[in-house]
């Protein structure tokens, strides 16, 4: 087996960084002072453990943040989500994440290619990592900070001797210990029998060195991905146009996409919550033609969507959740184009659904009534149907409701052509119509088609065109 | 002094021929031997917009296009109507052989959200037809949407009233459409003839207008 490691070093800030560009300065502060600063909040002479006060004294446009555990330890669960759709076992550690590689590698070809790819799926993510490869999980995690990569037990022998005790993922109080007992590496920590480093330093740090030197095997069980998704991003600065939401929005696509390709699985309907300060929370939901889990086709949607869409306060926090998850299947629904190289007809119905309404997308088939006005529908059949059995004799157009007309069609150019009276068995007095094909001067030449009720009353149906 | 000496006149002159004989691509049957033999492309032009101008609305300019629109559902592509004025009817459609199954229509409920659909649908390649009813098209729209025909190798149908007529327009074919009259005795004979008169305006590849009569029979 081979075990690499994803360590997200600065995790805290990492999190709290994710729904903001890089480039502007972010710390997390717990009791008014600093506790974490990011690269660009350090270049401004930012430091951890200074007030508040004074760093925002040093950065104009400062963005805080509390530091959130909980958040943390989700982010994580996250991350094993999206990183099993490279393998099935998958650790999660302490600020790292554990993948078993070897049958990766089979798939993604070279150890260097699959680290590569890694890496920059992270990176569309929103997270930076350091990578370490060896065959125990403990070692691959240890090897991580300094991006060591040992791919057999020779090689893992060899760069454990020059870990230092330090650097081992150990509590503070173990660490400690093992520094004041003056090892300098572990080299020296490993010629101890396993008897007399049990006297020394207790069973915990006996069976954590078997199991880094493969000794002993790694008793965690591997992560469980759940069956819905859940995900949001704390904005450390408020966002005030809805545009302004595309960045962070594209990170947790990224990551639902990714949970769901580790799933096999797939999803149509998406819901978004926007968290305001002084507001109660907007919510939107996103729905596709067919299931699918390209992050780009959600994307284009969700622009659609927010171009006009005004923000009732500014967004301090954004939730993506999916429900309804269910298993991929290639496409090959006929709303979609085989060929690929043309936009799919579903994905630009879509896209006007989004901007102009559900309703506005529609077909239009026929129903079986003898009644003109109810012998039509607005809507979707795709699967094959009986053709209209009904006259042809009727025009191409239809007026939605027919309209009582204030004169009787001139006879001279009205020709009868159809009674109707069905419906009799619904109504004793449901009115026999006669149809007529009228051409009127007041019509200037089109053909209307027009009825008359038994008490002379003519109404327009519909032009012929 | 001469604007151009006799050389570069003459050689101008030899690029205008070649441009204007340049072969064109074969467009899609109109489904009326005289009109496919008047275009050009030998049928309505792809890639492009074509207007269609006419004293009324229902004047028999969606029934002309009846017959292409069934030839592409029928090689089950996509079609879609752009806010047409009344409700098309299924009935008659289907009559006419279009596969509903394969045609869209799109609701929009302002004129300028029908165009902004209008533009996505010619410019998206999945649909073969796209015909629309804009009510009002302002400054460089054609251009736009004649732009998004050529990207999306669609035949674009944009049907208005011939006050338009005198209008500049970007549109690479442009025709008026008048129902002939009849008298009434000719009407009681049979008033489901109609006689469509096609005046083309303008035409990619055609240097004079040209006027052709279609017969149509409103029960096909």
């Amino acid at each position: 087996m081979l075990w690499l490691c994803l360590y997200f070093p600065h995790w805290p800030l990492q999190v709290a960084e994710r729904g903001i560009k890089p480039q502007k300065p972010l710390v997390l502060v717990r009791n008014a002072r600093v506790s974490h600063a990011n690269a660009s909040a350090r270049q401004t002479g930012i430091r951890p453990g200074m007030r508040t006060a004074a760093a925002y004294a040093l950065a104009a446009g400062l963005a805080t943040a509390q530091r959130e555990r909980s958040a943390e330890q989700q982010a994580l669960q996250r991350l094993a989500a999206w990183a099993y759709q490279y393998s099935d076992r998958i650790l999660l550690d302490q600020q790292a994440l554990l993948i078993e590689a070897a049958g990766s590698l089979k798939l993604y070809g070279s150890l260097p290619q699959f680290i590569d790819m890694l890496q920059t799926g992270l990176k569309r993510l929103g997270y930076r990592s350091r990578i370490g490869v060896a065959p125990t999980p403990a070692a691959a995690r240890a090897f991580a900070p300094r991006q060591t990569i040992a791919v057999d037990r020779t090689q893992l022998q060899q760069h454990i001797q020059h870990l230092s005790p330090a650097a081992l993922p150990l509590t503070d109080d173990r660490r400690l210990a093992l520094q004041q007992t003056g090892v300098p590496d572990l080299k020296t920590l490993l010629r101890f029998s396993p008897a007399e480093l049990r006297r020394r330093f207790g069973s915990e740090l006996t069976n954590y060195l078997a199991r880094l030197t493969g000794q002993q095997l790694d008793p965690r069980t591997p992560y469980q991905p759940p069956s819905r998704f859940k995900s949001y991003l704390n904005l450390p600065a408020p966002i005030h146009i809805a545009e302004g939401l595309l960045f962070a929005a594209r990170r947790l696509l990224e990551e639902l996409c990714g949970f769901l390709t580790a799933t096999d699985a797939a999803a149509s309907r998406i819901e978004w919550r926007l968290g305001h300060e002084d507001h109660p929370a907007s919510r939107f939901t996103i729905e596709l033609s067919s299931p699918d889990r390209d992050p780009a086709r959600w994307m284009v949607i969700l622009q659609e969507k927010l171009v006009n869409w005004e923000l009732p306060a500014p967004i301090e926090k954004i939730s993506l959740r999916a429900d309804r998850i269910v298993s991929h299947k290639p496409r090959q629904n006929d709303w979609l184009d085989q060929s690929g190289e043309k936009e799919a007809t579903g994905r630009v119905l879509e896209r006007i659904q989004t901007r102009l309404g559900k309703e506005s997308v529609t077909g239009i088939h026929h129903r079986q009534d003898y009644y003109p006005e109810k012998s039509w529908c607005y809507q979707v059949f795709d699967e094959t149907r009986n053709q209209s059995h009904l006259s042809t004799h009727q025009p191409l157009w239809l007026l939605p409701q027919p309209v009582s007309m204030p004169d009787k069609p001139n006879p001279s150019v009205s020709v009868a052509m159809q009674q109707i009276k069905t419906g009799w068995w619904k109504q004793e007095d449901w009115p026999t119509r006669v149809y007529y094909i009228s051409s009127g001067i007041e019509s200037g030449g089109l053909r209307l088609w027009v009825y008359q009720t038994p008490n002379d009353n003519y109404y327009l149906q519909g032009l012929y065109d | 002094m001469p604007l151009a000496d006799n050389t570069t006149l003459l050689r101008l002159q030899q690029e205008l021929t070649t441009v204007k004989y340049r072969p064109q691509e074969t467009g899609l049957a109109t489904g009326y031997q005289a009109l496919d033999q008047a275009l050009p492309s030998k049928g309505w032009p792809t890639g492009a917009v074509t207007e269609l101008l006419v004293p009324r609305l229902g004047s028999g300019e969606f029934r002309l296009l009846l017959p292409l629109l069934a030839d592409i559902t029928g090689r089950d592509q996509w079609i879609a109507l752009v806010r047409p004025p009344w409700v098309p009817n299924p009935h008659a459609l289907a009559a006419a052989q279009v596969d509903l199954r394969r045609l869209r229509l799109i609701r929009a409920k302002t004129s300028k959200d029908a165009l902004w659909a209008t533009d996505q649908l010619l410019r998206s390649g999945a649909f073969k037809a796209v015909v629309a009813w804009p009510e009002a098209l302002p400054g460089a729209s054609i251009r736009k949407l004649q732009l998004a025909a050529e990207n999306g190798r669609c035949c674009g149908f944009l049907i208005r009233s011939d006050r338009h007529m005198r209008q500049h327009s970007m549109a690479p074919l442009r025709i008026h459409l008048k129902p002939r009259s009849f008298s009434e005795a000719e009407f009681l004979h049979n008033p489901y003839r109609l006689e469509l008169q096609l005046q083309i305006l303008k035409c990619r590849g055609l240097l004079h207008q040209r006027e052709l009569t279609v017969e149509m029979n409103l029960l096909e």
